[in-house]
């Protein structure tokens, strides 16, 4: 099984390390941007050791949630707590690291894929895993061994993907965001990722909040369900009981011209 | 004929500069393409005598003030002088096709702080330490040579702060992607804080390269003209040189330090209300 020194467990990190199995929860969390409450009055909370998929239409405000999540974005008003704890009151960079983010349609940094796999170890000074241990990360999101020395701009959309799914692991968060994380694959490479998630919260306990319009997908991505609608939640229960209550029309036709 | 044109002196060799009627006279070829451009309906014919007779008023209205500056030198004038070449430079930072009016005060204000503590720096070593001048207010070197250094800093300042802002709105999904993994905003800002400084210094290196074998620097040309030895004049063309690239390197490194602050709010979030599309619906 793929093994890496985690981020977490070196140095100074070892006092902020809050693999802590808290529930995450948001309190009335308003996100106010050009002058639209892009979020309006959030009232959720994550609970540990479940998978969450978050649902809704184009501008519903799915990935505003996530961006507050990671401190992207700070709320307006409200606010986002871990256990009893704002996340405002913890410095940025710790909270980004306990808690990841895979961003839509990542175009991935520069360099070679190796660079970008190294990327959270420099950043934060850690000793960078042996090229092995890198080669094996690849593998799990089912990407070539070989590909370390390969450029980013090389590999297609879902290529891409992944590889950000994999740069996002290394750095072992505890709670991982994905935003549409299969958008660009096809349906075996998106088998792999779901594996590849539900395996890391078996062995590892990570905890993923999925954004996606993939009605097909949801149920294998989490096992609760949020739907937003215009900024607020207005449902949430297991997935596949949200999943039979909502008309497929509310997101999935506008959704696909969207995607680009 | 009229040889009034010709000044000599014991000391120097002559000195040949322009009477007026040599100046209308060397106007000709101005009127010439003046024509042609008209005859030709090409444009930029207004442009052209609109800066033309601004060259002139400007330059005339320079030499009264220099007359009158070098006629009372004092502290005071030389701070007054210096400070409001300061002001004009940083004034026309950003005047060109931003569109964000707020922003453009922001990026002056820095930039004119920039600038000014750059330049007091070098100019410090400059006529301080290596030119010696006594008294250190003097007048008659500081004010050419501020103005030669000025000229040079504004243009790689506003480029540098130009170019981190455009790169960043370029990159904001991968700057955004750096910070969610951790990183500082000055780490996720590095590529385009690199590009800003390759932007800024790139003209003034350029110059250094091409320095005395493409062109031969206005500078060292005026004080030959004006009589000098070559040796003197060619130290000074050095020396500026030098002032002119540490400027516009401390200049381009304070005003991107001032940006960044300006960019990322305190806790590595980027202020995405700074770049002017607000990017995704969510």
């Amino acid at each position: 099984m793929f093994y890496m020194k985690s981020i977490s467990r070196t140095r100074a990190n070892r006092r902020h390390d809050w693999r802590s199995g808290l529930p995450l929860r948001l309190i009335g969390a308003r996100l106010r941007r050009g002058g639209v409450n892009v979020l309006d009055g959030i009232d959720l909370t994550f609970e540990p050791a479940r998978s969450y998929v978050i649902l809704g239409a184009s501008g519903a405000g799915k990935s505003s949630l996530l961006r507050l999540l990671n401190r992207l974005d700070d709320p307006t008003d409200g606010s986002v707590l871990l256990g009893d704890e704002s996340l405002a009151d913890r410095p940025a960079r710790t909270v980004r690291r306990k808690i990841g983010m895979v961003f839509q349609a990542p175009r991935g940094l520069p360099g070679s894929v190796a660079d970008n796999l190294l990327y959270p170890f420099e950043i934060h000074g850690v000793t960078p895993p042996t090229d092995a241990s890198l080669s094996d990360l690849l593998a799990e999101v089912g990407l070539d061994r070989s590909w370390l020395d390969r450029d980013v701009s090389a590999l297609s959309g879902g290529e891409r993907q992944r590889l950000a799914i994999a740069t996002a692991l290394a750095a072992d968060p505890e709670i991982l965001c994905l935003d549409e994380p299969t958008s660009a694959l096809d349906p075996a490479a998106a088998r792999i990722v779901v594996e590849l998630l539900a395996n890391r919260a078996a062995d590892n306990g990570l905890r993923t909040i999925v954004v996606t319009h993939q009605r097909e997908q949801a149920a294998r991505f989490g096992a609760i369900a949020v739907v937003l609608e215009r900024g607020r939640v207005v449902d949430l229960g297991p997935t596949a009981e949200v999943l039979t209550r909502t008309a497929p029309a509310a997101w999935d036709p506008i959704e696909r011209s969207d995607d680009s | 004929m009229n040889y009034s044109h010709i000044i000599l002196s014991d000391s120097l060799p002559a000195v040949v500069a322009p009477d007026w009627i040599g100046l209308v006279i060397a106007s000709i070829p101005l009127w010439l393409c003046a024509a042609i451009l008209t005859l030709r309906r090409l444009g930029q014919v207004r442009s052209l005598l609109i800066a033309a007779t601004r060259l002139v008023a400007q330059i005339l209205l320079l030499g009264v003030v220099l007359e009158w500056i070098f006629a009372n030198p004092s502290p005071l004038t030389s701070i007054v002088v210096c400070l409001a070449m300061l002001i004009v430079s940083a004034l026309t930072v950003g005047s060109r096709g931003t569109s964000r009016r707020r922003s453009v005060w922001g990026l002056r204000i820095e930039a004119f702080l920039a600038i000014t503590l750059a330049a007091l720096l070098t100019m410090t070593v400059g006529i301080r330490l290596a030119l010696r001048v006594e008294p250190w207010y003097a007048t008659r070197t500081i004010i050419p040579l501020i103005g030669m250094v000025l000229g040079n800093s504004v243009h790689g300042v506003a480029l540098a702060a130009e170019r981190l802002e455009s790169e960043l709105k370029a990159d904001r999904d991968r700057v955004e992607t750096r910070l969610a993994l951790g990183a500082t905003a000055r780490q996720a800002a590095l590529p385009a804080i690199r590009a800003a400084v390759k932007a800024g210094l790139t003209p003034t290196i350029n110059s250094m390269m091409i320095a005395g074998v493409v062109s031969i620097p206005g500078m060292m040309t005026g004080q030959i003209l004006a009589g000098s030895d070559v040796a003197p004049a060619l130290r000074y063309q050095i020396m500026i040189y030098f002032l002119i690239v540490s400027t516009v390197c401390l200049g381009v490194l304070i005003v991107l330090r001032l940006r960044l602050r300006r960019h990322f709010t305190v806790d590595h979030r980027l202020r995405l209300e700074m770049l002017d599309d607000h990017g995704r619906s969510e």
